[in-house]
């Protein structure tokens, strides 16, 4: 579940990316991804993950001599990973150190695109206001978006001339039908996103959201199935393969899909919460 | 305009398409999230230590799949 929830999460995967050594392992030395040495690491501190029938486990954020700094719960919810991840690197800023790559960035533009990328919005702002570009406009809307300034983020979409860019922009205001709920007009924004780009996927998903709170569930599954299939395995894939779990599951049936594995992906745990986007 | 290599710069640079039904991967770890694992173990912690980066391990209970589900 965590791949299709927290793990999906554009800002968690950036800021895993960069500040983090991300890694996980099978507790089950014979699995596919198990490794014994990664096993003895963690259970030498967390002992409890050493027996045969272990609580699911967290995510767990350690120094290489083996010390917990924090942990989260595999059903933590995006924002409280999120959350964690930059609290363990302000109480501990001596792992979030610039790399010597990043320290040596000179223009605005990609310095601003590095305070996104590290959660800094409002460095980011900082950097990328003064300039007059397509990019550093598309980027504060794009900011604006993640901080619910619509008039912001219309005025900065504005501007971006660029055709090139102008799904983007489209996902990005279509981000904001989707926060406001406005699922017809959603649904409308995205028919027809172009199958070529590289956000076809976020847009399917969000179309398919459109019909699920339209109640129009079946035609939901369907475009999420569809997406599923024809689609190269992505964050969105696998939120949507969440998505599919919840709405077909019936009545009184668990959201744990390791039994049957009966997701389009065959995905294991789809256990605890339920996707939240149904939800709303 | 020539962009260091941030995620938002690809996504500037390739804002003109990157096909979305690519032929379905193949690799051993099978994750597609974007996050870019580092394994084996002894190679993260190398890493970790190198850099002067927190490790941050998922461990799995229920098992990993021959093509690296989890």
């Amino acid at each position: 579940m965590l791949r299709a929830g927290p793990f999906s999460d554009e800002r968690i995967v950036l800021l895993a990316n960069r500040r983090f050594v991300p890694f996980f392992f099978d507790l089950d030395s014979r699995g596919f991804a198990g490794d014994a040495k990664a096993l003895a690491f963690v259970v030498a501190h967390q002992k409890e993950l050493g027996g045969g029938s272990v609580p699911t486990p967290p995510v767990l954020f350690m120094t290489h001599e083996g010390k917990v700094l924090a942990e989260v719960s595999n059903y933590a919810s995006e924002q409280e990973l999120y959350d964690a991840m930059l609290s363990v690197l302000e109480e501990h800023p001596e792992y979030a150190r610039p790399s010597p790559a990043e320290s040596a960035l000179e223009s605005p533009l990609e310095r601003g695109m590095l305070s996104l990328e590290l959660g800094d919005l409002e460095k980011a702002k900082e950097l990328l206001s003064p300039l007059d570009e397509v990019e550093a406009h598309y980027l504060l809307g794009h900011i604006a978006r993640l901080q619910r300034n619509w008039d912001e983020m219309e005025a900065q979409l504005q501007k971006v001339s660029s055709p090139t860019l102008a799904p983007d922009c489209l996902m990005e205001r279509a981000c904001r039908l989707w926060q406001e709920k406005r699922f017809e007009d959603l649904e409308k924004a995205l028919k027809g996103f172009p199958r070529k780009h590289r956000r076809y996927s976020e847009a399917c998903y969000h179309l398919g959201l459109a019909l699920f709170h339209q109640k129009k569930k079946d035609k939901a599954v369907d475009v999420w199935k569809k997406l599923i299939e024809d689609c190269d395995e992505d964050p969105w894939i696998y939120r949507a393969d969440w998505a599919v779990a919840n709405a077909t599951e019936k009545g009184g049936q668990t959201s744990f899909s390791s039994g049957k594995r009966s997701t389009p992906l065959g995905r294991i745990g789809y256990m605890g919460r339920k996707n939240p986007d149904l939800l709303r | 305009m020539i962009l260091v290599s941030t995620f938002f710069s690809s996504v500037l640079v390739l804002a003109a398409g990157v096909p979305g039904d690519q032929e379905r991967g193949s690799s051993k770890c099978k994750d597609k999230t974007g996050i870019e694992w580092v394994s084996p173990f002894p190679e993260a912690l190398a890493k970790a230590t190198k850099e002067q980066r927190l490790l941050m391990i998922k461990p799995v209970a229920f098992g990993t799949t021959s093509d690296g589900g989890w």
